[in-house]
């Protein structure tokens, strides 16, 4: 494990260590902690730093390979304390804009019945269904999401009708919203270790309220952060 | 299958004080444990996870590593298996 390097600007004496910070990172990036002006910096690019913290405080641990970054604050309040933070990990993509990322998904099995509709398009995949017929966006392989907290889903445009909805799933997590439009849908992956990611926009028709329910969806970019 | 829910959208398999009832068909035939394992997030609410990431319901995903939940619900499933096996040889007998 590679122990922080401390730069102060400004010049202050040093102080003693207050507490240790275990930080895992993407190997091949820098990885620094910061508070004010003290910056503590991984003395190489093994992916694991153990920061020497001199003081209390809100500390900021950053990650970087130069073309992505991720950063998280750390909490340091007891003296003494080692804490292993959370492992810093960028983005896994699984779609965006026409590539499907098959090296990570294999690929996504489009599947329409009836009177729905799934398309693949040159920047986007298209489902849409109503009367409750199946249109469905399902990752052919299962996924790694350990390392990941979020599913995140852009929709370039989206809408529903009546009781129309959107649903997706990441393995054994799933979300169902009503509110279809053009924005990016999040969903918690925290305690999922692996799935299928599935998209899915449920319609039907009503013989109640004697009405038709659709939802459309164009899916634009998918990842996991 | 209903549930109740705590103040932290956390699934409970009955009723108590500052519990809330749903009905979530996503959890029938799970066993006590895999769904005291998930959270629900009704639609219209939100959940703000400890990074401060916020959650839009309805959102269920489990807040237990999701392999011990199915290790519950495999074994759950066993014991009704094994339950209906008792039981269809109590109506037709021993095959042998």
């Amino acid at each position: 494990m590679a122990e922080g390097i401390k730069t102060r600007r400004g010049g202050s004496k040093p102080t003693q260590p207050f507490a240790l910070i275990q930080q895992p990172y993407p190997a091949g990036s820098t990885c620094t902690c910061s508070k004010g002006d003290i910056v503590l910096t991984a003395p190489d690019t093994s992916g694991l730093a153990l920061f020497v913290i001199p003081e209390a405080g809100t500390w900021t641990i950053t990650s970087t390979d130069g073309t992505d970054s991720k950063a998280q604050t750390v909490e340091v309040s007891t003296q003494g304390e080692t804490i292993v933070a959370p492992a810093l990990v960028y983005e896994l993509v699984l779609y965006d804009a026409g590539d499907e990322c098959t090296s990570v998904t294999g690929g996504w099995t489009l599947y329409a019945w009836g009177v729905s509709t799934a398309e693949k398009q040159s920047d986007c995949i298209y489902l849409f269904n109503n009367d409750g017929q199946e249109a469905s966006a399902t990752s052919k392989k299962s996924i790694a999401m350990s390392d990941y907290s979020t599913l995140n889903v852009k929709l370039k445009d989206g809408w529903k009708t009546n009781s129309g909805c959107f649903e997706f799933s990441a393995g054994s997590a799933t979300k169902t919203t009503s509110s279809v439009g053009a924005k990016t849908y999040t969903l918690d992956i925290s305690a999922v270790s692996s799935g299928k990611v599935k998209f899915r926009p449920y319609g039907h028709w009503s013989d109640n309220a004697n009405e038709l329910s659709e939802c459309g969806v164009y899916i634009s970019r998918v990842w996991l952060n | 299958m209903t549930i109740w829910i705590d103040n932290d959208y956390k699934c409970y398999t009955a009723p108590g004080e500052g519990l809330r009832e749903f009905d979530v068909p996503f959890f029938n035939n799970k066993c006590e444990e895999f769904i005291e394992g998930y959270r629900y997030v009704p639609e219209g609410e939100e959940w703000t996870r400890k990074d401060g990431m916020t959650f839009t319901g309805e959102m269920i995903t489990p807040w237990v590593d999701y392999r011990e939940l199915m290790v519950y619900q495999a074994q759950y499933l066993e014991e009704q298996l094994a339950d209906a096996d008792g039981a269809l040889e109590v109506l037709y007998g021993d095959k042998n």
